[in-house]
């Protein structure tokens, strides 16, 4: 159930709706790789756990809006 | 391919553009490894370096590719950790961590220390019966950053801590959430509002209970965006006038702020209301009625990737002067 145009924003479809709209822990398995967000921290870590980087680099960032 | 970026990778994921051209340590740092990969070089259509990259940090990259396919992202991610333990067997030398760097001036961390940080969500809705265009993507979701400065945090409580008062939420914080926030990018990326596009936009709190240092909040307001103009409704698509897009929502959130420490302790805001029209990159060039569309803002989490900064051009998001 989420909000109709002619229902009033209370409490309840305000919990419904936003529970539709929060994505389900399937959708964000993604999100359960431990990102870093800064490519220069990133390289510190690599090289404190001598590891290689595996970067997603696109123009906006991919953990927000593109 | 969750196990291999988690377990045999430092995972990064940023956003490139500054990157591409920013003149500093990290951003010589990033054009090293980019002009390794698959665009090394390349400057038509455009200049863009974007894609996946797996390399050493010393820079040495071990295979990319720019790719929206699994298996050819995981075949990636093998050819570079063999590359890898070539490295390793042939005895490379240990990378060496860098320091600190003197950041270009015009990419300051601007993050908000101590103020209020929020992670956006937004998701249509379902449309009724019979809309002239049904929906085909109910599984696109999208998401955002929302920064506030600790200054800006008092902004969102009344003057008095007494049930029943109010504040209007002051011009520089209704106009952030309108112009960069109350956008339909539930499918890819679009453009914020211009100051203009927004027709009309209202933001209230009211204390509605007080509990020893906790105040409970009810937000409120309304916003209208729109806009008419000349521009692609999709990518390398012609530009032609009359274009049209908008939304419009109205917005409920219920707010928990702890006087004592000074932070909000729970931040629930909800926008619902319809969105029309497409823009180049937002994917409705197929879907360009008005539907009705959804968007969440709640308190992020402290983890690194909750430091992603807001997708907006952040001199415009915080109203800064040009240099």
């Amino acid at each position: 159930m989420t909000i109709q145009r002619s229902e009033p924003l209370d409490e309840r479809t305000f919990a419904e709706t936003i529970a539709f709209i929060t994505p389900r822990a399937e959708e964000m398995l993604w999100a359960s790789i431990p990102w870093q967000a800064d490519l220069w921290e990133a390289k510190q870590l690599a090289a404190a756990q001598n590891k290689p980087i595996f970067a997603w680099m696109m123009n906006g960032s991919p953990l927000s809006c593109v | 391919m969750i196990r291999l970026a988690s377990e045999s990778f430092i995972p990064l994921a940023e956003n490139c553009t500054p990157l591409q051209t920013q003149q500093d340590a990290k951003g010589e740092f990033f054009r090293l490894v980019a002009e390794q990969g698959h665009y090394a070089g390349r400057t038509v259509p455009s200049p863009t370096r974007q894609g996946q990259y797996a390399f050493t940090a010393d820079g040495t990259l071990l295979a990319s590719v720019n790719t929206r396919d699994a298996e050819t992202m995981l075949g990636m991610m093998h050819r570079a950790l063999a590359q890898w333990e070539t490295r390793a067997e042939a005895g490379s030398e240990r990378d060496m961590a860098a320091g600190d760097y003197e950041r270009d001036p015009r990419h300051p961390d601007r993050y908000p220390v101590g103020g209020l940080v929020l992670k956006q969500t937004m998701r249509d809705l379902p449309r009724p019966e019979g809309h002239p265009s049904p929906q085909v993507r109910p599984e696109a979701v999208n998401f955002d950053y929302v920064w506030f400065t600790a200054d800006e945090v008092r902004d969102f409580l009344p003057g008095s801590m007494q049930v029943g008062a109010r504040a209007e939420l002051p011009a520089r914080i209704v106009r952030r959430l309108a112009r960069f926030h109350l956008l339909d990018s539930v499918r890819g990326e679009t453009p914020p509002w211009r100051d203009e596009d927004v027709r009309s936009a209202t933001m209230t709190t009211e204390i509605v209970a007080v509990d020893g240092d906790r105040v409970q909040l009810l937000l409120e307001g309304a916003v209208e965006n729109s806009q008419t103009g000349t521009w692609a409704i999709a990518p390398y698509q012609e530009r032609r006038e009359g274009r049209e897009r908008g939304y419009t929502c109205r917005l409920r959130g219920e707010l928990t702020f702890d006087t004592r420490r000074g932070v909000f302790e729970r931040f629930d805001l909800l926008a619902v209301g319809d969105r029309w029209g497409g823009t180049e990159h937002n994917n409705r060039q197929d879907d360009l009625p008005s539907s009705p569309m959804g968007i969440v803002f709640q308190l992020a989490d402290d983890t690194p990737a909750d430091r992603t900064p807001p997708h907006a051009n952040l001199r415009d998001y915080f109203d800064l002067a040009a240099d």
